[in-house]
């Protein structure tokens, strides 16, 4: 306890007596020392540079190498030592590389325990593997021979699909740190935000331009330890992606680590066992910097889908076994999509792909690798009467459905013109019919399909067998037919010649709808 | 209330020196000057002031330090506040003026 509230404010020579004292405690073996450890390795920050913590982390080295058997014996501290270690190894690897090595070797010592941690420790080695030729080894006996480091685990695949766990990724965060950031996430209204934004970074960004380091693991803790309730959530607090913004912005360049740290839980989500929270705050950054900040959007969406597809220039290098964990990635990333659109947390993912604003390049991308995700359009939510069947083109039809999207800016201008000459002349029936049929993407269509029996009188039943020809149109099919029971002879015939028209042309169907507009 | 803002000290004729800061807590802000304070103020710092009074001057209504007054430093960051209204912005008003030059 003593530690927690007053270590930050000791003088040096408190400091370093402190030091000593509780390094003849662990030598004596006292009771209770390790919660006293713990809470020190916690004061031992990243991105800080200062004599102070640097004279901390020694003492950690040295106590690691000289009682080694007695923090074997206390298996809850290994998982916490090693994650601190290596966390830490990556801000001071050039200095103290000794810190990595004594993190090595506890893994493969005890590579059970280790495992605990979760998802981070492979984020950690992964980062470190190109530095330190330690790592690298071990990332390479954890790739290929697993069995080596433990016969009973299965092998990176298990690790990766573990979550954190919180205490972890607090025990990075020093408690003051992490005590503010608590406060401003729960309390602080938007107006004041700048303010707590400035005197965090006063206290501990200015020091070091080498303290942004410190960004990813915030990042991490906002994401994964800090879930806001609903209750939060609909008050008028400071969102969790604000922040994220602020710390991504610190550094004049965003930094890959700090976005790979943000969307790390994409990469490797398993949506009916892990909790929204952890993929939420990216997305909704992305889709509400667009209009004002497009760079960072435009960033965020690159990096999604450079790991997407897997290139050379990603982040991340498995090695040999790189297909096997980039389909893995691709599943994830695209179940994690899909259970966002699902809940809603963002009304449209369109505008990703759509927005002006945004890089052509990246957009195209977007839209090539998860335009099976756009038709569940908001509108369709609108009409709660009439179960029309969403049918999601597949990924197989790529192609018919990259041509639907481009034209999804334009439709919904002359759809929601129409919208208001359905309400005053009831009567034109061919003008009803044609944008009802425009080769848009289903959803747009239905909720129109949907108005038309309430607004129309229904004249006749009469099923109209449209024999669409290719895939794409036989979902519209099976949409129109069960609401087209209710349009009148007159318009089954509009609905055949602007069938017949679309299979011709995309263009010759615009005109015509223009024509009819 | 804590400090928002820290201003440039400014030296009296009698070599007094003042420094100013811009404080808010949740009722609003306003202007600190601080006579002769040896001790740094920092933004961020919550404080407790004891013996203050408030004054108009040049217009604005300040806050100062009394001759007994103490300012302790309680800690920082946690601490809402509201920076609406701002007590210091310059007031035309008239009964004020005429306070002034009755007393001058």
């Amino acid at each position: 306890k003593l530690i927690n509230e007053k270590y930050p404010k000791f003088l040096d020579r408190p400091r370093i007596q402190l030091l000593q004292l509780i390094r003849d405690f662990v030598n004596n073996k006292i009771k209770e020392i390790d919660k006293v450890l713990l809470n020190l390795l916690r004061q031992a920050a990243g991105g800080d540079w200062s004599q102070n913590n640097i004279r901390l982390i020694e003492f950690f080295i040295q106590i690691a190498t000289e009682t080694k058997d007695w923090i074997y014996s206390k298996q809850e501290l290994i998982p916490y030592f090693v994650y601190s270690f290596l966390r830490l190894a990556k801000d001071h690897y050039t200095t103290h590389s000794r810190l990595a090595v004594i993190a090595c070797e506890m893994c493969k010592e005890r590579w059970l325990d280790c495992v605990v941690i979760g998802r981070d420790l492979a984020r950690l080695i992964q980062e470190l593997q190109p530095l330190i030729p330690e790592v690298d080894q071990l990332w390479t006996i954890i790739l290929e021979n697993p069995k080596v480091l433990s016969p009973n685990w299965l092998g990176l695949q298990e690790l990766l699909f573990f979550p954190t766990q919180k205490q972890f990724l607090s025990q990075r965060l020093t408690p003051d740190m992490e005590a503010y950031l608590i406060f401003m996430m729960s309390k602080v209204k938007p107006i004041n935000q700048k303010w707590y934004q400035n005197w965090w970074a006063t206290k501990w960004f200015a020091s070091d331009i080498r303290s942004r380091s410190l960004v990813s693991d915030l990042i991490r803790f906002i994401c994964c330890c800090f879930h806001p309730t609903n209750q939060m959530l609909n008050a008028d607090l400071v969102k969790r992606w604000t922040i994220i913004l602020w710390l991504l912005k610190i550094n004049t360049q965003i930094s890959p680590s700090d976005v790979y740290s943000l969307f790390f839980d994409w990469f490797f989500f398993n949506p009916k066992a892990e909790n929204i929270m952890l993929i939420e705050p990216a997305i909704l950054l992305m889709v509400n910097c667009f209009r004002d900040l497009p760079e960072i959007t435009n960033h965020l969406e690159d990096f999604l889908i450079k790991q997407y597809i897997g290139k050379s220039e990603s982040y991340l290098s498995f090695g040999s076994c790189e297909s096997f964990y980039r389909n893995l990635i691709k599943q994830a990333i695209h179940s994690s999509l899909k259970l966002i659109i699902e809940k809603r947390v963002i009304t449209s993912i369109s505008v990703l792909c759509s927005a002006p604003t945004l890089d052509l390049q990246t957009r195209n991308k977007f839209k090539q690798h998860f335009g099976s995700l756009f038709p569940t359009d908001p509108i369709v939510h609108l009409t709660p009467q009439n179960q029309i069947p969403i049918s999601k083109p597949g990924i197989q039809q790529f192609p018919q459905v990259q041509m639907i999207n481009r034209r999804l800016p334009e439709q919904p201008k002359p759809v929601q013109k129409l919208v208001n000459t359905i309400y005053t002349v009831p009567q034109q029936g061919s003008q009803l019919t044609s944008p009802v049929l425009s080769p848009i993407s289903s959803p747009i269509s239905s909720p129109l399909i949907a108005k038309l029996p309430t607004i129309i009188s229904s004249n006749e039943t009469e099923q109209t067998n449209i024999r669409l020809s290719s895939e794409q149109k036989q979902n519209t099919e099976k949409e129109l037919n069960s609401p087209i029971s209710n349009l009148s002879v007159n318009m089954a015939d509009e609905l055949r010649e602007f069938i017949n028209l679309a299979k011709q042309g995309n263009s010759k169907a615009q005109q015509h709808l223009r024509r009819l507009l | 209330f804590i400090v928002l803002e820290k201003g440039a000290p400014t030296k009296t004729k009698q070599e007094h020196t003042i420094s100013h800061a811009r404080v808010a807590d949740i009722t609003g802000s306003i202007n600190l000057s601080i006579w002769d304070s040896k001790e740094n103020i920092q933004p961020g710092d919550i404080i407790r002031l004891q013996g203050g009074y408030c004054a108009v001057y040049k217009n604005c209504l300040i806050l100062y330090s009394g001759r007994h007054a103490t300012l302790e430093r309680l800690g920082e960051f946690q601490f809402l506040f509201s920076e609406q209204p701002n007590m210091s912005i310059p007031t035309q008003d008239s009964k004020l003026n005429d306070n002034n030059n009755n007393n001058n």
